[in-house]
């Protein structure tokens, strides 16, 4: 048995402990917000909160991840920085098809909770492993800087 | 459909649109299943027509004909319907449309979301759909109140009566109008522009919410009772077969159910994704590999069909006799790779197939050929197979195909259960259909400080006889001619030649299609031509350009990317012009060259004349969005071939631009109360020659031949490296 904490409840799988957290988050925690995109570490639409750190879902074990805390983004609505993000992402008129952007959403509330007033080089470091195939990274840039701001 | 460009609005109207309104009103509502599950709580006796219904409380469900791609064309269908129908935008919600004529977009004869069409197509139908159902409103109204129909009026969601102070939201007249007849078109009133208060606003769009939340369901995400999960690996030579494969190896994963052969692939079905991956991985498939093609091979066909027929030639004058008389004539070769589309959301299908029916929940480009390919794999009559059409993890071309469809049907026959079959990134890759190769030949002649004659000749393969063969018979492939056919130059006089070859990939239209190719070339003859000639590159294209809206985006966008100062050191600036998709649009980029070879997109300065804009914003997004994509193919984009397989297999090596590469985009529009043009495409085209143009400007090097990437020669000349470098890889943050 995998115990998982994902957005504060206790999840219990009879899975295979070397399953990517990603699968167990979509298929068995059914929280399908995160998203698989590459599966190679590449592309970043399974960001996740590890402890409040951002983490590729699809090259960390279900093993790995226990004991953690785990966020998705169903779960950020409730995270003061987390919420944050969202409402500058909606300020912000961001999304396009929307697919990567929970990753994105993810991975600026992992940075704004690492580094609150993050200067351009923080943004680009912390957001070049997200790829938006629909190219928002004009928007993605504003609403970070927003999401400080506020 | 080309020929659709020929038709006349009237005739557009004749065709399309009128029998889109009167005689299909709620056929669809009843018969295509929006009343039922998934959509609860809308019945049919609210519907007054296929697009449109009132809630008692006021709420208005509008069916969406166009797919939702991340484009935004809900919200701006929205708008354009809601306006006419004077409703409060507020109270509007959008539904995907089943598959039914009623939704068809009148420019293909079918429910299509492609070519930029969506605005374009339904910006009159939609107009109609929106007084028509006013005009009902108005008319149940004025039975109820006795009163004539022309003392009334509407303002958002409520009919009025201004003589006596009279007014009913719409929720309650709703019951009453959909049994008054919908007025003829002559008879409708449609509004003054200068009254809009919903179209030309940027609106928020109405899907943003929930995809901040995670709570959009594409088809990746779709869960059914029961469902099982496959994964497919498709033969990794092209069209390669399966010979053999032993399953034993998969049943050894827990969870693994099944081991499906196909003609050309072989899938794996499990209770998880992750046991399904595994499953497949632990196979090993015999394929047949039927084909060495390579770059190679593909140089050959290209090189053998050079001096070939053309399979279409329009000549405009006499371009033999004007390159004879020419003072200089300049001879140059372009050369633009295969391309992936690489959606974020790799391709997927959820099939519950039963013996009386079957339900797909896809994301598509087009839903009605989902539905055809699963009547005839299924049998089942056409009204028994319903599509759930979801919004798609991005289109660009490549949910326009069914790839996914019969392997999806195969499996669910087999499984007995509902089947989600989604497709890794490597199958995607594998499986992907491709922008063709263009090879493009123009003998350019020059006399008296101006482009005398042309002479063009593309060579590449056709989507259009591979996808849809019909469409030949209307005209010439527009995705080999669009964008060089008609451009906004006087070229004097002119030949273009297309000369068909058949590599032996899957084509496919791409984004910007025809102008993907095109205007990359049309544009560097103009720089060719400017830079022999000695003329700065807006002048000599302001002295050559045809019509007012052309010139207008020229200067605006030269003026705002401040054209006339120098460009500082190591940088270069360039600049296209382009009318592709029904709009106009100048595009000035500027780059820095580093020493290391590496390009660095600093700045792109877009003005666009699209005519009547529906959401302002929307319309900024998708310019920005078109330039990624496009500088995104232009710098890094190349499907290539070694012996009869792919090269390319992810993100690793089929580069995306990021976030930290992405230039800044300043976007000017044009106002303007011309016929909207389409905004998904053109900031794609755009994109190649305007950086071509600017990487010249700051070394020197002409880039005639794609991606950028493989030019070791810019390197140092302040060049770029031949790098098939990648971003730094992500790593966790500290």
């Amino acid at each position: 048995m995998v115990h998982l904490k994902i957005n504060d409840l206790a999840f219990e799988f009879d899975a295979d402990p070397s399953m990517p957290l990603l699968w167990a988050i979509r298929d068995l925690a059914g929280l399908t917000g995160t998203k698989y995109g590459c599966g190679i570490g590449q592309c970043g639409a399974c960001t996740v909160l590890l402890d409040g750190r951002g983490v590729r879902s699809c090259q960390l074990t279900i093993e790995q991840a226990q004991s953690h805390a785990i966020t998705t983004i169903e779960g950020l609505a409730s995270d003061p920085v987390g919420s944050k993000v969202q409402a500058a992402w909606l300020e912000g008129a961001v999304i396009q098809c929307g697919y990567c952007q929970s990753g994105q959403i993810v991975a600026a509330t992992a940075l704004l909770k690492r580094e609150p007033m993050p200067n351009e080089t923080d943004i680009d470091v912390a957001m070049a492993g997200n790829i938006c195939r629909c190219g928002t990274y004009v928007r993605i840039r504003k609403a970070i800087r927003q999401a400080a701001r506020s | 459909m080309t020929a659709g460009d020929k038709l006349s609005r009237r005739q557009l109207l004749a065709a399309g649109a009128l029998v889109v309104t009167i005689s299909l009103p709620v056929r669809a509502w009843a018969a295509g299943g929006i009343a039922a599950d998934g959509y609860e709580g809308v019945p049919s006796d609210r519907a007054f027509n296929a697009f449109l219904a009132i809630e008692r409380d006021g709420q208005v469900t509008f069916v969406a004909p166009s797919a939702e791609i991340g484009q935004g064309i809900f919200t701006g269908q929205a708008q354009v319907v809601a306006e006419e129908l004077d409703c409060d935008f507020d109270r509007i919600r959008i539904v995907a449309a089943p598959v039914d004529p009623a939704y068809f977009n009148p420019y293909f004869s079918s429910q299509l979301t492609a070519g930029s069409y969506s605005t374009r197509a339904f910006w009159e139908p939609l107009r109609i759909i929106g007084a028509q159902t006013r005009a009902r409103l108005i008319a149940a109204a004025s039975r109820r109140w006795a009163v004539p129909a022309d003392q009334c009026e509407t303002s958002k969601g409520h009919v009025l009566h201004p003589a006596s102070g009279r007014r009913l939201p719409y929720g309650d007249l709703a019951g009453l109008a959909i049994h008054e007849p919908a007025p003829p078109l002559e008879k409708l009133k449609f509004k003054d522009p200068a009254d809009y208060r919903i179209i030309g606003k940027s609106v928020a769009r109405l899907d943003m919410p929930a995809k901040t939340t995670g709570e959009t369901t594409y088809g990746m995400d779709v869960v059914r009772a029961g469902m099982k999960f496959a994964a497919i690996d498709d033969s990794p030579w092209i069209n390669g077969a399966l010979e053999a494969v032993a399953p034993s190896p998969a049943f050894a994963i827990a969870g693994v159910k099944d081991v499906i052969p196909l003609p050309t692939s072989v899938a794996v079905l499990a209770d998880n994704s992750w046991a399904a991956l595994r499953g497949l991985s632990a196979l090993s498939p015999r394929w047949s590999h039927p084909s060495n093609f390579d770059d190679a091979g593909n140089e050959d066909l290209i090189e053998r069909a050079r001096g070939n027929k053309p399979t279409f030639r329009e000549d405009t004058g006499n371009p033999s006799a004007a390159l004879s008389e020419a003072d200089d004539v300049i001879d140059v070769t372009f050369r633009l790779p295969f391309l992936a589309h690489a959606p974020l959301e790799p391709l997927n299908a959820t099939i519950d197939l039963r013996p009386d029916g079957c339900d797909i929940w896809v994301g598509s480009q087009a839903p009605d050929r989902v539905r055809d390919v699963a009547v005839r794999l299924t049998r089942l009559p056409p009204e028994k197979v319903r599509v759930w059409n979801l919004q798609s993890g991005g289109g660009f071309g490549r949910r326009a195909g069914t790839e996914q469809i019969p392997a999806a049907i195969a499996i669910a026959k087999r499984a007995g259960v509902p089947v989600k079959l989604f497709w890794s990134r490597e199958q995607d890759m594998r499986a992907t259909t491709l922008r063709p190769y263009w090879h493009h030949e123009a003998r350019i002649g020059l006399k008296d400080g101006r482009i005398t004659a042309l002479d063009h000749r593309i060579i590449g393969g056709s989507v259009a006889a591979q996808r849809t063969p019909a469409l030949l018979q209307l005209g010439p492939d527009m995705n080999a001619v669009e964008g060089a056919r008609e451009t906004v130059y006087d070229f004097g006089a002119s030949r273009l030649d297309y000369v068909r070859i058949d590599p032996p990939v899957q084509l496919a239209f791409w984004r910007s299609v025809g102008p993907s190719h095109n205007v990359f070339v049309i544009e560097g003859i103009i720089e060719e031509a400017a830079e022999r000639l000695g003329v700065d590159p807006v002048a000599f294209r302001r002295g050559i350009v045809r019509d007012k809206r052309a010139r207008r985006v020229l200067d605006l966008a030269a003026d705002k990317a401040g054209w006339s100062n120098p460009a500082a050191s190591a940088t270069g600036r360039g600049i296209a012009l382009q009318n592709v998709f029904g709009g106009y649009m100048a595009c000035v980029i500027e780059v820095v060259v580093g020493d290391e070879g590496s390009v660095r997109v600093n700045k792109a300065t877009v003005a666009l004349d699209i005519g009547q804009v529906v959401n302002p914003d929307s319309v900024v997004a998708q310019v920005e969005g078109g330039l990624i994509f496009g500088l995104t193919a232009a710098l890094w984009g190349e499907i290539t071939f070694s012996g009869g397989r792919m090269r390319q297999s992810n993100f690793h090596d089929y580069r995306m631009m990021r976030l930290n590469e992405a230039p800044e985009i300043d976007v000017h529009l044009v106002p303007s109360e011309e016929l909207p043009g389409g905004v998904g495409e053109p900031g794609t085209s755009i994109a190649f020659p305007a950086l071509a143009a600017a990487i010249n400007a700051a070394t020197g090097v002409r880039i005639r031949d794609l991606p950028v990437s493989r030019h070791a020669r810019l390197k140092g000349r302040t060049g770029l490296s031949e790098s098939r470098e990648h971003s730094p890889p992500w790593r966790p943050p500290r």
